[in-house]
């Protein structure tokens, strides 16, 4: 009987331990936190892992690899956690928000919702403003809550310029630098001569607005090319301040039909319609290969051209294929009526569309110029023209770079800059020592001199950007919402911003940062989102999402 | 020689495929457009077909476009950087090589005095202090706080003249130890002795006998040390904001700009080459014993 | 002309100063060489004799070597007082100096010929050309074959033998009244040593120059030395005519050196006979006679006075207490024990 009960006891006791193996949780696996590999990036990263490790008790690795590396990366799902940016191409909540529909583009993510998606679709759509502004903002709630990123902070640009220097405008979305309307008074030497010296750090590598994409040569472009129309100095887009005297809208918003003023490029010839056509057509033809083509994707056709295969040089069929192309160009929404009229098409009324025609690659391409140049267009002085507020006159490249002031400009009497000259130099003390020198007018103060900067004279400017940490939903820690919100919420996002950055970048309480504007002109972010995050850190909520997390998971806590 | 170059390229090129990234690769680009991107410049050929393109267009002399800078070949960048590197090269060269000599030769002569002691504390100087941190110090000192100097930018004479102390600053310190430590061997040598019997003036003995044997090891490095400068010093042109194709090395590699990469690498190849025949060149002319065992063969 | 003296040297005291201490290397020496005459100066490794001649024309590293005191008259200049820079027109020009180690001697990246027109271009403003053919006469009086050839050729082509020779056609280029050579066969072989010997020999009677021959071997020196100056640790020990020396030497260190020289025509087995001892250290010179410790007939004075130069006869000097006066009955012991010796070991190898 004794020994009966014995072997029960043994049993019982066996039992209870397989089934407490059996429902035992799984440890933890590595987490990776993906950085760029400058010293910079290493900064940020450390501040984030130091967050993570002490207000969740999670370690976090870093893995620090070069741009080309971590973008690799990105594109081949191969990371857990990802520092990533993003700026605005154009000054609406849009250019941050349909990133992220399903199977987008630049969805890294790999996260789907279908309620977001239909959002995003009618705010894309609606010609109603308010319509568009609840579905954008409820869209953001949606990725917001489900932490598909964790948005950390919205970065500012801080700089000096000596006293002198006037009504140099910093437009946040696009390029950054108007000189319109700039000028200088008090320049010890006397304001006789009318000049800027500044630094643009590096050498424009592509001056051909069909094809260029980085932020020197969109400065360059922006002051030597007039679109349909410029932002004025408080960033509105008025009728009559571009080549565009005058615009209409079609009743479904659709089709917008744009009257030329009389205009001429840098040589004489005249800047009409059809050098918009050609322009436009240009970025489109997939022949071109130019990055910047999914900006046109608005215009009708636009994207079904631009995927087009293009045939080999070998290819047999090569005729047959180029004159797909050509026929399928021909098609694509955007047509010269006549040297004076541009009659647009767009795929869906596109309540941004104004402000995307300020954007360089919607500039007009001088078609006598690039008919005759090809792939030369716009790679010396003498193979470009210009039909905006300067022109080039002198590109040392890799060196130095000489605007002048453009006298077959339409507005040239606006115009009371002579010259802008410009360096290449790429260290970042050594435009320092030369704006204290005087012999720059204005430089860029990066975070680590910003202290020695503060008292002279040095002003922030936020820009339309934002920096987050991507989760790839496809991991097996991180498919789950409720551990991607835990370490949104142990971020303590304000003093990442004192103590981490400490360059005048705001705490980031959703995605699009409130210099982005909505409805009348307002701040999106301000007006219609409010702070869906907290400036610090939640700490209990986290922790309490990442228990019950990693219990959905079967993961066990560390 | 030739196959020296080939082994580089050949190496450089598969090695630079095998990195992750590529040209195109950038934060707003969508993967279609990459795809077209890397079709219309060939990049999405197999890599052997690419290789062997490559190679014809390297015998042509053709090393294609800059991957990065679309609208300029990398035969341009390279013939626009390399003078100014050269020149700056050549000016650090120049007065790292008389004044680092002289130094040395002094020192030797004037061995355990304090002109010995001075000229071996400036080559200590010039072997630890790195030259981006005396280009830094003399920006700001020289050119900001004092004036003197223009703090970057290469208009003209006076602005090659911070830069080039930089640069050469290593080397000079180099020529210095080596020319010391020389110059005292040879000092000891017989034949100095043999010279001085002759009733030879100081003078003559130091020029005609002590240097032109002294100077023997010093030919021997500056093949390599020459390439080395000429080519750019990557921090010194950064900081003085110098067009030369020092950044061109590294830049190429971050950007992932194959032709650039490769048409850098075979133009530093050739270029050592070309210095280490020189070279030989000059160490035939200045050492008999080695000219003569040449003829032999 | 001929017992005129072309160079005399008085009391010269030469040190030198080095990390260790100062080395009193030559410690008051004196000799002369007359015009027409060969010189020789024999001693051991150290005894002071390359740095006594060397240093009449200043050719030691000063620093470290320092000439204390003592004068050098050569041809009625006294060479000790003159700058650097006019004893360079004595060297060379009046002086020429052959070294030991033909090897390095020559500068490896100069030609020959240029080696040679240097000094004559330098002392006789001879033009290049005329340079030229003196050089290649030189190169033809020092015996060497194809010298239009060899003046264009560099010193790595040519054999030790040659390069001596090379060595004496740059020394004797500008006919100078002295010739020094400093141990001019010591680094060469057997063969060759006799025939740069004879080679000197020759050339002396050509150009009558006056040689000093510099050596520790007496086998060299007994073809062509008039005079024989020994020396030992710093001082002069002995002089005379090569006939004195080697037939009536009478300084002990000199007989021991005599004795030490293997004779091949000798059938006895004796063994080769070694000074035993070693040189005394120069750093602090010994108070009385340097050879004192090793020699066999020491006496008390010995040990605590130097001894002068007594005279010998003729020109004979010998610097030791036992050619004093009040030594001799010593003399006549050591005479009588050295006969004994003698046949004692005749006797004992037959």
């Amino acid at each position: 009987m004794r020994r009966a009960l014995v072997v029960l006891m043994a049993a019982l006791v066996l039992a209870t331990m397989c089934v407490g193996f059996a429902s035992a949780a799984k440890p933890l696996p590595k987490l990776v936190l993906l950085s760029g590999d400058s010293q910079i990036a290493r900064l940020y990263a450390q501040g984030i892992q130091e967050m993570i490790r002490k207000n969740l008790g999670l370690p976090l690795e870093i893995e620090a690899v070069d741009f080309k590396t971590r973008l690799q990366k990105m594109r081949n799902n191969d990371f857990q956690i990802v520092f990533a940016g993003w700026g605005a191409d154009y000054d609406d909540p849009m250019t941050f928000l349909d990133m992220w529909i399903t199977g987008g583009p630049f969805n890294d993510v790999m996260w789907s919702n279908s309620s977001y998606d239909r959002l995003i679709d009618v705010a894309k759509t609606s010609p109603d403003e308010a319509v568009r502004m609840k579905a954008m903002s409820q869209a953001e709630k949606i990725l917001i809550g489900e932490t598909p990123i964790a948005p950390l902070y919205w970065p500012a640009w801080n700089f000096v310029e000596h006293p002198y220097v006037k009504n140099v405008v910093r437009k946040t979305v696009g390029s950054d630098f108007e000189w319109k309307w700039s000028y200088t008074e008090g320049r010890p030497g006397g304001d006789k001569d009318q000049f800027l010296r500044m630094n643009f750090g590096e050498e424009p590598p592509d001056l051909d607005p069909a094809t260029s994409t980085d932020q020197v040569s969109f400065w360059v472009i922006n002051a030597t090319y007039e679109g349909l129309a410029r932002k004025n100095p408080e960033m509105r887009i008025l009728p009559g301040s571009g080549l565009a005297e005058s615009w209409t809208v079609s009743e479904d918003r659709k089709v917008y039909t744009f009257k030329l003023r009389n205009a001429k490029w840098s040589d004489g010839a005249p800047v009409t319609a059809y050098d918009f056509e050609f322009g436009w057509k240009r970025a489109i033809d997939p022949r071109t290969a130019s990055q910047y083509a999914y900006m046109m994707y608005v215009v009708k056709n636009a994207e079904k051209v631009n995927a087009m295969e293009v045939p080999d040089d070998k290819d047999a069929k090569k005729a047959e294929k180029n004159k797909a192309i050509d026929d399928a160009l021909a098609a694509v929404g955007v047509k010269a009526l006549d040297a004076k009229t541009l009659r647009v098409e767009l795929e869906a009324p596109t309540p941004f569309f104004l402000d995307l025609i300020t954007f360089i690659t919607y500039m007009p391409s001088p078609r006598h110029m690039v008919e005759k140049l090809g792939d030369e267009y716009a790679s010396e002085v003498d193979k470009m023209v210009a039909c905006g507020p300067f022109k080039v006159s002198k590109w040392q490249h890799e060196y130095k770079i000489v605007l002048e002031k453009n006298p077959n400009y339409w507005d040239a009497k606006s115009v009371k800059l002579q010259r802008i000259e410009a360096d290449m130099i790429k260290d970042i003390a050594t435009p320092l020592n030369m704006y204290d020198a005087g012999e720059l007018d204005l430089v860029g103060v990066p975070g680590t001199y910003i202290d020695q900067y503060r008292n002279k004279g040095m002003r922030t400017i936020a820009e339309a950007t934002a920096w987050y940490l991507e989760f790839n939903c496809e991991h097996e820690i991180f498919k789950n919402a409720k551990i991607r919100r835990a370490f949104s919420l142990a971020i303590d996002r304000q003093a990442y911003v004192d103590y981490v950055l400490k360059n005048g970048s705001l705490p980031a309480t959703s995605l699009v940062p409130p210099t982005i504007h909505g409805k009348d002109g307002v701040s999106f972010h301000d007006v219609y989102v409010g702070d869906l995050l907290p400036k610090k850190a939640d700490i209990k909520l986290a922790k309490q999402l990442l228990a019950e997390g990693l219990a959905e998971l079967g993961y066990a806590m560390p | 020689m030739l196959a020296a170059l080939w082994v580089i390229v050949t190496a450089t090129f598969f090695l630079m495929h095998s990195i992750p990234g590529d040209p195109f690769l950038s934060d707003k680009v969508t993967e279609a457009i990459r795809q077209n991107m890397l079709r219309k410049y060939g990049l999405d050929k197999p890599l052997w077909e690419q290789y062997v393109i490559y190679l014809g267009n390297l015998l042509r002399g053709d090393f294609g476009t800059s991957l990065k800078m679309l609208h300029r070949s990398v035969n341009d960048m390279i013939r626009d950087g390399f003078p100014v590197s050269a020149l700056l090269g050549l000016e650090a060269l120049a007065y790292a090589v008389t004044i680092g000599l002289l130094l040395g030769t002094l020192a030797g002569f004037r061995h355990n005095t304090w002109l010995d002691y001075l000229a071996m504390f400036v080559a200590l100087i010039g072997i630890s202090v790195p030259g981006f941190i005396m280009g830094g110090l003399m920006q700001y000192i020289i050119g900001l706080k004092l004036g003197w100097l223009p703090i970057a930018r290469w208009e003209g004479f006076r602005y090659t003249i911070m830069p080039a102390v930089a640069l050469g600053l290593g080397t000079l310190a180099v020529m210095a130890r080596m020319m010391r430590t020389s110059v005292l061997e040879v000092t000891n040598q017989d034949y100095i002795k043999t010279a001085k019997a002759k009733g030879l003036s100081q003078r003559e003995i130091v020029f005609r006998h002590v240097l032109r044997n002294a100077i023997l090891p010093i030919v021997t490095i500056l093949g390599p040390l020459t390439a080395a400068i000429v080519t750019g010093s990557f921090v010194i042109e950064l900081i003085f904001g110098i067009p030369g194709l020092g950044k061109y090395y590294v830049q190429s590699i971050f950007n992932r700009d194959y032709t650039l990469i490769l048409g850098t690498t075979i133009f530093y190849a050739i270029l050592l080459v070309f210095l280490n025949f020189l070279v030989d060149v000059a160490y035939g002319i200045v050492d008999p014993r080695i000219r003569l065992m040449r003829s032999r063969e | 002309m001929a017992g005129e003296r072309l160079l005399e040297v008085k009391d010269l005291e030469v040190s030198f100063y080095t990390y260790a201490g100062k080395v009193h290397a030559v410690r008051g020496v004196s000799f002369h060489v007359s015009r027409g005459e060969t010189l020789a100066i024999v001693g051991e490794s150290g005894c002071g004799k390359t740095v006594s001649v060397q240093s009449t024309i200043k050719l030691i590293p000063i620093p470290p070597g320092k000439i204390e005191g003592g004068t050098v008259v050569f041809d009625g200049k006294d060479l000790a007082a003159m700058s650097d820079r006019d004893l360079q027109s004595v060297r060379g020009a009046e002086i020429g100096v052959i070294f030991q180690d033909p090897m390095t001697s020559l500068n490896p990246t100069m030609t020959v010929g240029r080696q040679i027109t240097e000094a004559l271009i330098k002392h006789q403003k001879l033009s290049g050309a005329q340079a030229r053919r003196r050089a290649i006469e030189m190169l033809s009086l020092v015996e060497i074959p194809n010298p239009k050839e060899r003046f264009r050729q560099y010193p790595h082509q040519f054999s030790g033998g040659m390069r001596q020779r090379v060595m004496i056609a740059i020394a004797l280029s500008c006919n100078p009244k002295l010739l020094i050579a400093d141990e001019p066969t010591t680094g060469l072989d057997v063969t060759i040593q006799a025939q740069i010997l004879d080679l000197m020999k020759s050339l002396q009677t050509k150009l009558d120059t006056s040689i000093i021959l510099i050596t520790h071997d007496l086998g060299v020196v007994s073809k062509l030395a008039d005079r024989i100056v020994v020396m030992y640790a710093g001082k002069v020990a002995e002089a005379g005519s090569s006939e004195d020396i080697f037939y009536n030497p009478l300084h002990p260190y000199t007989q021991a050196l005599l004795r030490s020289v293997p004779r091949l025509h000798e059938e006895t087995r004796r063994d080769l006979l070694a000074i035993p001892g070693t040189p005394p250290d120069l750093f602090v010179p010994p108070k009385g006679c340097a050879f004192a410790p090793r020699c066999s007939r020491t006496m008390r004075v010995c040990l605590d006075h130097q001894p002068g130069d007594f005279a010998a006869g003729g020109h004979h000097t010998v610097a030791c207490w036992l050619a004093d006066r009040r030594a001799a009955h010593v003399r006549e012991a050591h005479a009588h024990r050295a006969e004994a010796e003698d046949a004692g070991a005749r006797g004992g190898a037959s």
